[in-house]
C-alpha cells in the first residue's frame, strides 16, 4: 500500500493534542484530588449569591451582635466518652461488597444504592450527634449550640478546628450552600429539593464561625432537625446541567475519618477507604479511640454464599451472622468458630424497630369492618414464625411503636394468635359458616380469603406459615409475591387488600402523621391518595385532631401521653397487625478484632456505625499461626447487651 | 376401529423397542397413580370409624372438622393427631391414613426442632422435610402431577397453534406463507422471561392460584408453537405437492377435507416425535421459571422451588438430591419413549436400534 501523506500531518496533530492534554493535566490538578481547593471567585461566588438574594426570607446574612442576649448555650462536655481508651490504631479492615456502586454521587439518580451508607452517610458529620447511650446531644462539627425559647432556631458555634479530608476549612458559608446544593434542580433529587426548600424556614451567617437555622415550626427537640451537615462548596461550585454526569465517579470531600481517594478504586475489584490523614477530630472528646484502621477495603463479590466462604477462610474480617440460619447451622460447627479463631458475638442494642407486619387495606369493602380486622389479628400466628422460622431469636413487635422508651405503650400488648376469639370476631363481622374448604362464608356467600401482598424475598416463608396457621381459624391468605420494584408500585397504588411489609422509623419520636392521617389517605374529592404511608388507607377525625396536636406539642411529656392515646386507638382499629423485631445484631469476626468491653453502644445497628472496634496486629499473628497448626484456643460465643423480655 | 396397517406396524415397532416402552409404561403408572394420589399422599385418612360409623374424608365433598370426631376444634380434623387420640384413649373408633401421610402444603414443625429434617422412617417423612417442614416426598409427589399436567397442557395448546398456523401457511403459501414468517421472526425474538415478569407485575391482589397459572401457561404457550409452525409449515409444503392431493383436488375435495383428510394425517409422524420432547422442555421450562422464584405462585409444590431450597440449604442435601434424582429419572424416560417413538415413526426401515 502507498504511504499516506497525510501521515505525517496525523502524527504531529496527535502529539499536539497529547501535548495540550498533558498541559492541561497539569494545569489542573491543583492537588491529589484532581479538583481545585481554592475557594470560589468572584464570578462563581457572585451566581451562589443571586441564589441567596432571591430567597431574602430564607437566607440571611447577619452581624454577631445580632445574636439575641440570654440564650443558654450547650456544649455537652459533661457527657461521657463511649469509646474504649484502650483501642490502638492501624490496620485494614477488609469487608465486601455483593454489588459495585453505580455511583459515587450521594444525591441524584441511582444514588440510593446499597454501599451509599458506609462511603458517604457514615462518613458525613452534622453539627451535633446524638449520644448513643444518653441520647443527650454532643458536639459535632459545632462546639456549641443554643436552643432560642419559641423552639424554632437553633444557634451553632462551628469548630474551627474542622476541616474536610482535602484540608479546606469548613466555614460558615458551606452551611448556606448545602441548602443552594440541596435546593437546587441541577441534582435531580425531587425528594431532597422538598425537604430542604420545606423542612427549614431560614439561614443566617452571622460571621465565619457562627450559624442559625430555623424551622417552620417550634419542635421540642429542634436539634435533630437542623443539626446540618455542610456541603464542600469548592467541590461543588457552581451547579450546571452536567452535575449528574460530572460527579459520577467523583468522592466528596468528607468531614468524617475516612476519604476515598481515586487511585483506591479499582473498577470493578475493590473499593479502599483510608483514613484522613491528620483528621481534624482525632483528639476530640467523643471522637477519640474510634475509627481505629487506616484503611477499609471493599472487594466486590456478587455472591454471598462465596462471602462467607472467604469469610471462613480468613479473607473477610467480619460477616454479620444476623441470618439464623448462619447463626444457628453454618457457624456454629465450624472449626475455626470451635477453635476459637471466629469469634461470635449477639449484641442487643436499643434502637427504634422497623415496623414490620400485615398492613390492612381499609379501603377494601370487607376490610372496612373493624371486627374482621380484629379478628385477623388473632388469626395471625406471629409466635410460630418466630419460634420455628427465626428460631426464638426474633421477638414480637409490639406494636406500631416499639424501641422508643417512653413512647412505648406500658400496658398495650399486641394480640395472640387465638382460634376462638377469631372465629368470634369473624363470626361478629357476618363470617359465621364454614364452606367445604374450611374457609368461612357470609350470608352473601363471600368468602373470608384475602390476598397477602410482598416482595420477593426468603420471606415469603413467613407468610406461607401465617397461611396454614390462619386456615385453622376460617381465614384463607392468598400469597402474591412480586418483584420488589413491582409490589412497591402496588402498595403505593394502595392497590393491595393485605401487604406485608416494613417501614424503617428514625429518631427521636415516633410519628403517625405519615401512617395514620387522612391527609394521606384520600384526596380531597374522595379518591385514594397514592404515593404516601398511609397503606392501611386510614382515614378518622378523631385520629387526625390527635395527630395534629401531636405534631404541635413542644412538651415531651405531654407528647408520650398522647401518642399513648394514639396507641391505644390504633390498637382498636387494628390495621396493622404488629410482626416481629430483631433486637439485636449479630456477628462473626476474626479473633484480632478487638471490641470494648460492652462490645457497642445501645444505638448501634452495627459495628462500623460508631466504629468502636480495633484490629490487634499481635493477635492477627497469633492467631493466623493457630489457623494453621490448627491449635484450638477455646470456643467463644458472648452475648452482649440487655436482651428485652 | 380398525386401525391402519401402518399405524399397527408403527405400533409392534415401538413395542419392539424395549427402553422407550417400558419407559412409556413406567411414566404412565406414575402419572396414573399421581392422578389419584389423594389416595396415597395425604394428610386426610382414607377411613375414619368414629361411634360406629365410617366416614371417608377424602370423598366426602366439604371438611369434618375436629368437632365431628369430639375434639374441640372447628378448622379440619387433624387426622394424624386423631389417630394417636384414639389409641391413647382406647377406644374402638380407629384412623387409616394413607402411605405418606402428609399433605404438599403442611408444616410439620415440631417443638425444638428447626427444619429442615432429615429423612426418618418412624415419622414416615421417607424423604425428609424442607425448610417449612413440609414433606419432601409430598412435594415431589404432588408436583410430578402439577408438572405433567402442565407440560400437557403447554404441548396441547402450542401444538394446535403451531399446527394451524404451520398448515395455513404451507397450504395457502404466498402472501401467507411471507407475512406469517416475517410475523413468527418477530414474535420469537420477544423474550419469554420479561414478559413472565411483566405478568407477575400486572397481576391484581386478588387473582386466584388457577388464574396464576392459566397465564403463565399461555403465555409459555405463545412462544412455544413457533418451531412446531415452522415444522409444519415444510411439512406441509412438501405433501401439498404430492400426487395424491391433486387427485383429490380432481375429485372435487374442498380446502378443509384436503388439510384434515389427506394433509395432516401423513404429517402426523413429525408431530407425534416432537410430543415427548415438548413435555419435556415444557417441564424444564416451568421448573426453570419456579426456581428463579417467576414460576408457580407459593406455596403450590414445584420442583423448581425444592430445587431452590436444595441449592440454597446445601446443609440439608436430601432436598436437592431427591428433587435431582427424580428430575432425572423423569426427563430420562421421557428422552427414551421420545427416541423410541422417533425410531418407529422412521421411514428407513432398516435402520437397526440398538
Amino acid at each position: 500500500m502507498k504511504k499516506s501523506r497525510l501521515l505525517p500531518l496525523l502524527r504531529l496533530f496527535s502529539l499536539t493534542l497529547a501535548a495540550t492534554l498533558l498541559c492541561g493535566t497539569a494545569l489542573e490538578a491543583k492537588n491529589d484530588y484532581g479538583y481545585s481547593t481554592e475557594p470560589l471567585n468572584a464570578e462563581e461566588q457572585a451566581v451562589i449569591d443571586a441564589h441567596y438574594a432571591s430567597k431574602p426570607d430564607f437566607f440571611t446574612f447577619a452581624t454577631p451582635a445580632d445574636i439575641p442576649d440570654g440564650l443558654d448555650w450547650q456544649d455537652g462536655q459533661d457527657e461521657k466518652p463511649f469509646a474504649d481508651p484502650k483501642a490502638k490504631r492501624g490496620g485494614t479492615v477488609r469487608s465486601f461488597m455483593l454489588s459495585w456502586p453505580p455511583t459515587l454521587r450521594f444525591v441524584g439518580p441511582d444514588a440510593n444504592h446499597s454501599m451509599r451508607g458506609v462511603f458517604l452517610d457514615e462518613n458525613k458529620m452534622s453539627l451535633c450527634e446524638y449520644h448513643p447511650i444518653t441520647h443527650h446531644w454532643i458536639p459535632g462539627l459545632a462546639t456549641n449550640w443554643a436552643v432560642s425559647k419559641d423552639k424554632r432556631t437553633v444557634y451553632f458555634r462551628l469548630d474551627p478546628d474542622a476541616r474536610y479530608s482535602d484540608g479546606v476549612p469548613v466555614k460558615a458559608d458551606d452551611y448556606l450552600y448545602t441548602f443552594y446544593f440541596m435546593q437546587s434542580e441541577h441534582i435531580s433529587a425531587p425528594w431532597y429539593n422538598n425537604w430542604y426548600s420545606s423542612s427549614y424556614a431560614n439561614i443566617t451567617k452571622y460571621d465565619d464561625y457562627t450559624i442559625s437555622v430555623t424551622l417552620p415550626e417550634a419542635k421540642p427537640d429542634p436539634v435533630y432537625y437542623t443539626a446540618l451537615s455542610p456541603t464542600p462548596s469548592h467541590f461543588y461550585r457552581v451547579l450546571n446541567n452536567y452535575f449528574i454526569e460530572d460527579f459520577q465517579w467523583k468522592f466528596e470531600p468528607t468531614t468524617g475519618p475516612w476519604e476515598l481517594k481515586p487511585r483506591n478504586i479499582k473498577h470493578g475489584e475493590y473499593i479502599t477507604l483510608t483514613r484522613v490523614k491528620d483528621w481534624w477530630a482525632n483528639d476530640k472528646k467523643f471522637q477519640k479511640n474510634r475509627h481505629n484502621p487506616d484503611k477499609r477495603k471493599f472487594t466486590l463479590i456478587r455472591d454471598y454464599q462465596i462471602a462467607f466462604e472467604s469469610f471462613k477462610k480468613g479473607d473477610i474480617d467480619m460477616f454479620a451472622l444476623t441470618l439464623p440460619e448462619y447463626w444457628h447451622d453454618r457457624t456454629a460447627n465450624i472449626e475455626p468458630v470451635k477453635k476459637g479463631w471466629i469469634h461470635r458475638a449477639t449484641f442487643y442494642n436499643d434502637v427504634p424497630q422497623a415496623t414490620i407486619g400485615l398492613y390492612i387495606n381499609r379501603a377494601n369493602a370487607l376490610l372496612a369492618d373493624k371486627y374482621l380486622r380484629q379478628g385477623i389479628q388473632y388469626a395471625c400466628n406471629w409466635q410460630k414464625v418466630i419460634d420455628f422460622h427465626f428460631r426464638g431469636d426474633y421477638a414480637r413487635l409490639q406494636g406500631e411503636v416499639d424501641g422508643y422508651g417512653e413512647f412505648d405503650h406500658p400496658t398495650l400488648r399486641p394480640r395472640p394468635f387465638d382460634v376462638t376469639k377469631a372465629r368470634e370476631l369473624f363470626a361478629k363481622a357476618g363470617f359465621d359458616k364454614a364452606g367445604p374448604d374450611g374457609v368461612l362464608v357470609n350470608a352473601q356467600g363471600q368468602r373470608l380469603s384475602f390476598a397477602v401482598s410482598m416482595a420477593e424475598s426468603p420471606n415469603t416463608r413467613v407468610v406461607e406459615i401465617l397461611k396454614e396457621e390462619a386456615l385453622k381459624a376460617g381465614l384463607e391468605f392468598n400469597i402474591d409475591v412480586q418483584d420488589p420494584t413491582a409490589n412497591y408500585k402496588k402498595v403505593q397504588g394502595k392497590q393491595h387488600e393485605i401487604a406485608f411489609t416494613g417501614w424503617n422509623v428514625g429518631l427521636p419520636y415516633p410519628r403517625f402523621w405519615e401512617g395514620y392521617h387522612s391527609v394521606n389517605a384520600y384526596n380531597p374529592d374522595g379518591s385514594i391518595k397514592e404515593q404516601t404511608n398511609n397503606i392501611t388507607s386510614t382515614a378518622d377525625a378523631e385520629l387526625d385532631a390527635m395527630i395534629d396536636e401531636y405534631d404541635r406539642l413542644e412538651n415531651v411529656d405531654d407528647m408520650i401521653a398522647l401518642a399513648h392515646k394514639m396507641e391505644e386507638f390504633l390498637y382498636d382499629e387494628a390495621s396493622f397487625v404488629p410482626g416481629y423485631k430483631m433486637p439485636f445484631y449479630r456477628l462473626g469476626y476474626w479473633g484480632w478484632m478487638q471490641f470494648p468491653e460492652g462490645f457497642d453502644v445501645p444505638l448501634s445497628e452495627g459495628p462500623n456505625q460508631y466504629g468502636l472496634y480495633w484490629i490487634d496486629e499481635g493477635k492477627k499473628k497469633e492467631i493466623e499461626k493457630a489457623a494453621k497448626k490448627k491449635t484450638d484456643l477455646g470456643e467463644s460465643t458472648e452475648s452482649y447487651g440487655e436482651k428485652p423480655e | 376401529m380398525r386401525l391402519n396397517p401402518l399405524t399397527v406396524k408403527k405400533l409392534k415397532r415401538f413395542r419392539s423397542i424395549r427402553r422407550g416402552y417400558w419407559s412409556l409404561i413406567i411414566l404412565g403408572v406414575f402419572f396414573a397413580l399421581t392422578l389419584c394420589g389423594e389416595l396415597l399422599v395425604n394428610n386426610k385418612a382414607l377411613l375414619v370409624s368414629y361411634d360406629g360409623h365410617w366416614h371417608f374424608p377424602i370423598f366426602h365433598s366439604g371438611i369434618y372438622t375436629g368437632e365431628d370426631f369430639g375434639l374441640d376444634y372447628k378448622s379440619e380434623a387433624r387426622y394424624r393427631e386423631l389417630d394417636d387420640f384414639f389409641e391413647r384413649i382406647g377406644s374402638d373408633n380407629f384412623v387409616i391414613m394413607p402411605l405418606v401421610p402428609y399433605g404438599p402444603l403442611e408444616q410439620d414443625f415440631r417443638a425444638g426442632e428447626y427444619p429442615p429434617n432429615p429423612p426418618s422412617f418412624e415419622r414416615q417423612h421417607y424423604l425428609g422435610t424442607d425448610s417449612l417442614a413440609r414433606d419432601v416426598l409430598a412435594r415431589l409427589f404432588y408436583g410430578f402431577r402439577v408438572a405433567m399436567l402442565f407440560s400437557l397442557a403447554f404441548v396441547a395448546i402450542s401444538f394446535a397453534i403451531g399446527i394451524a398456523t404451520g398448515c395455513a401457511m404451507g397450504y395457502f403459501g404466498g402472501i401467507t406463507d411471507l407475512a406469517g414468517q416475517r410475523f413468527m421472526e418477530i414474535w420469537s425474538n420477544i423474550p419469554l422471561l420479561y414478559l413472565v415478569i411483566i405478568m407477575r407485575s400486572l397481576m391484581p391482589a386478588g387473582a386466584s392460584t388457577t388464574m396464576r397459572i392459566t397465564t403463565l401457561l399461555l403465555i409459555m404457550c405463545a412462544f412455544s408453537w413457533v418451531g412446531m409452525a415452522y415444522l409444519m409449515r415444510t411439512a406441509t409444503y412438501r405433501e401439498k405437492a404430492r400426487e395424491y392431493v391433486d387427485a383429490s383436488r380432481v375429485l372435487g375435495a374442498g380446502t378443509f377435507r384436503i388439510l384434515f383428510k389427506h394433509i395432516l394425517p401423513n404429517t402426523v409422524s413429525i408431530v407425534v416425535t416432537f410430543i415427548p420432547f415438548m413435555a419435556a422442555s415444557g417441564i424444564t421450562a416451568l421448573t426453570a421459571l419456579d426456581f428463579l422464584g417467576f414460576g408457580l405462585p407459593p406455596p403450590t409444590p414445584s420442583w423448581g422451588e425444592l430445587l431452590e431450597q436444595g441449592t440454597q440449604r446445601m446443609d440439608a442435601p436430601w432436598i436437592v438430591t431427591s428433587t435431582f434424582v427424580v428430575m432425572v429419572t423423569v426427563l430420562t424416560l421421557v428422552a427414551f419413549v421420545g427416541e423410541a417413538i422417533r425410531e418407529a415413526y422412521d421411514p428407513r426401515k432398516f435402520s437397526t436400534y440398538q
